[in-house]
């Protein structure tokens, strides 16, 4: 789009928006608009020979700037009170986002979401709401777990959490204090402060085995409420970890599709050699005893030690 | 010389909003002044039709129309108010709060922007969309592969595309596809369409498209069938179970294996630190028995406890081969021996 399209788009928006938000300032317009203050007083200027046409001095709008960069639009021509309707393109990314959110099993607040998405389905016409029908997100979450985290967090209250840990095959008890319920790559998570680990976490609500919502009013650090959400911790990768090299064979492709690999090479027959970084070896380890024959070790040497350690311990309960 | 141009159209977008009729191009350069002051009538039609041109581009509903009763030829233009209009939409509040989480539901580039233009517009149009989310959720829905943005754009445009596939077994080849759906399960985008060259019906994983998709600008030929009917064929390929099933019995280390209990259909609690599961399986369920190591034994049936011995030995082999490997001392080995003795 050209900057004078990008204007008019603008200017279109902007005489609704000042006709809806009088006395507002040019710097809350400007971060509205997410342009800056000068092209924000530029714009104003162009709106001074804007009007019904005529050509009479009376038919011009009359933008003006007062104390404190307050605006106020007068004589503003009735046409383009109203903002264009969404475009398709936008229509769909609304539509679409309502629809997901109101699929997730156990929110809170799915009425609604519901109810907003008919009167925005309304509201864009039938021909974009057919456009939106073409794209969807699914979430998978268990709707008991999903609503115990929803209300702990719209309640306030603390959980208590029995949490499976793949790598260690182990299922953890812990009291948290919930954060945010955040749905990222296609599941939920509860973001939230660990009492036990005295840290902020990330725990995949399809990995909660059991959850209580406590009488106890839940309490985040303040410090942590209001940092930025926490990451996944078994997808954050630390350089310093140590760099796993795997061969695959053409049966194992998938495994690059599954798990982060710092690097992908093509071998000849359609092996695949991966190097893969990762906090805890616990992962990679179980990987490679699934993989079994598909996959082999190329370094480093303690770690082929660990994975054939533990496969010669499992052929012991076979009394091999 | 940016502002007059935006100046031109403001006034051309007001003028053709305001008239019941179809305005003429004529009348609009007697009334439009910079019409008015152009030099010659070529450069009025340049400027006009590029205008025009802008206009669409913006997505103002530019109607042409005949201008007199009369005479069919004289061409006129309007912009019809309820088609220009974003309708009234009264909201409550937590109406508006769901429509503000929307907003930030993409991180995809195009959506999210798409998303925040269409907020602005709402906020214009005086529906308070407060920042924050007290509701507490926060979804986050990325779509990294490069194809996605491009298949968005021929699902928005109805082209047929043309792209390289790689299938699960290394196989790739080029495809033409008549774009239906693009749906994201576990994460993870499908597109579902028409395939031209295999005449039929296919689904396809957006991270296994290899290389640029290209938009032919051809439009689909083929009806879609029901979209609930798309939906849910995908939804079955996203979470397609592969193989056969069969019941199998595993002697478990108590305290261990979690997801293997949490999938069986009977437990049978043991006295010697062992419980016995029974569930059902599928096929390369070996490999996920293999992923418990020492702690499950598959009792039966046979070809399972095969499977897993032979998934086992696969990896006590020792490294080495033509194609080399790292190499594990006999210390390495005779330690680990050591502590997984100690373990159990």
């Amino acid at each position: 789009m050209s900057t004078a399209v990008e204007q008019v788009e603008r200017l279109l928006n902007l005489v609704p928006y000042l006709r809806s938000h009088p006395g507002v300032t040019v710097p809350e317009v400007a971060d509205e608009f997410g342009v800056s203050q000068k092209q924000i007083a530029k714009d104003l200027n162009v709106l001074w020979f804007c009007g019904t046409p005529g050509g009479f001095a009376d038919d011009l709008m009359e933008p003006h700037v007062g104390e404190g960069g307050a605006i106020h639009l007068d004589n503003a021509a009735e046409q383009i009170t109203r903002p264009l309707r969404l475009s398709t393109r936008e229509a769909v990314a609304l539509l679409v986002a309502l629809r997901a959110m109101a699929q997730v099993p156990g929110l809170a607040d799915r009425d609604a979401l519901e109810r907003a998405l008919a009167k925005l389905e309304a509201a864009v016409g039938a021909a974009a709401a057919d456009t939106a029908e073409r794209l969807s997100v699914a979430f998978e979450a268990r709707d008991v777990v999903v609503e115990a985290a929803s209300r702990a967090q719209a309640g306030g209250r603390a959980l208590h959490l029995r949490y499976y840990v793949p790598s260690r095959d182990e299922v953890t008890e812990r009291t948290v204090d919930p954060i945010r319920i955040s749905m990222l790559s296609g599941r939920a998570y509860l973001d939230a402060w660990c009492r036990s680990s005295q840290d902020r976490r990330m725990f995949r609500l399809d990995r909660v085995v059991g959850i209580e919502v406590l009488d106890e009013p839940a309490e985040v650090p303040e410090h942590v409420a209001n940092a930025p959400e926490a990451e996944d911790s078994a997808l954050r990768v630390d350089a310093a970890d140590p760099l796993v090299e795997l061969e695959l064979a053409p049966g194992s492709r998938w495994v690059p599709e599954y798990y982060p690999c710092e690097s992908v090479t093509e071998l000849p027959g359609g092996r695949l050699r991966v190097a893969m970084r990762a906090p805890d070896q616990d992962r990679i380890r179980r990987l490679v005893l699934r993989l079994g024959e598909s996959a082999k070790v190329l370094g480093p040497a303690a770690f082929a030690a660990a994975v054939q350690g533990t496969a010669a311990a499992a052929l012991e309960g076979y009394g091999l | 010389m940016a502002s007059s141009k935006s100046e031109r159209l403001v006034n051309l977008v007001i003028c053709l909003l305001a008239s019941r009729t179809f305005v003429t191009k004529d009348r609009l350069r007697r009334v439009l002044e910079p019409y008015r002051n152009c030099p010659s009538d070529e450069a009025f039609e340049r400027m006009f039709e590029r205008d025009k041109e802008e206009l669409r581009e913006l997505g103002i509903p530019l109607e042409v129309g005949s201008a007199d009763a009369y005479f069919d030829d004289e061409t006129g233009y309007r912009i019809a108010p309820g088609e220009y209009a974003l309708p009234e939409l009264s909201l409550e509040p937590d109406e508006a709060q769901a429509l503000g989480q929307a907003t930030r539901f993409w991180q995809q580039a195009t959506l999210a922007q798409a998303a925040s233009s269409a907020l602005l517009k709402l906020k214009a149009a005086g529906v308070e969309v407060g920042p924050a989310s007290p509701v507490g959720i926060e979804p986050r829905v990325r779509a990294e592969a490069p194809a996605f943005e491009p298949l968005l754009e021929a699902v928005y445009e109805r082209q047929v595309v043309r792209f390289s596939y790689r299938r699960g077994d290394g196989e790739v080849r080029s495809r033409e596809v008549e774009p239906w759906t693009i749906d994201s399960w576990r994460g993870r985008w499908y597109l579902a369409g028409y395939d031209l060259g295999r005449a039929d019906e296919r689904i396809f994983r957006l991270d296994r498209i290899a290389g640029p998709v290209m938009l032919t600008g051809r439009a689909p030929v083929h009806p879609m069938p029901d979209q609930l009917d798309v939906r849910s064929r995908v939804a079955a390929f996203a979470r397609r179970p592969e193989g056969d099933l069969g019941t199998a019995t595993l002697r478990v280390r108590k305290g261990t294996c979690f997801p293997l209990r949490r999938g069986a259909g009977a437990i049978k609690e043991g006295e010697d630190g062992w419980d016995v599961l029974v569930l059902t399986y599928r096929d390369g369920f070996e490999g996920y028995v293999a992923e418990f190591g020492a702690d499950v034994v598959v009792l039966e049936p046979e070809g399972l406890r095969d499977a897993v011995i032979r998934n086992l030995r696969a990896l006590t082999r020792g490294p080495g081969g033509e194609d080399g490997g790292a190499a594990v001392t006999e210390e390495d080995l005779a330690q680990l021996r050591a502590e997984w003795e100690a373990a159990s």
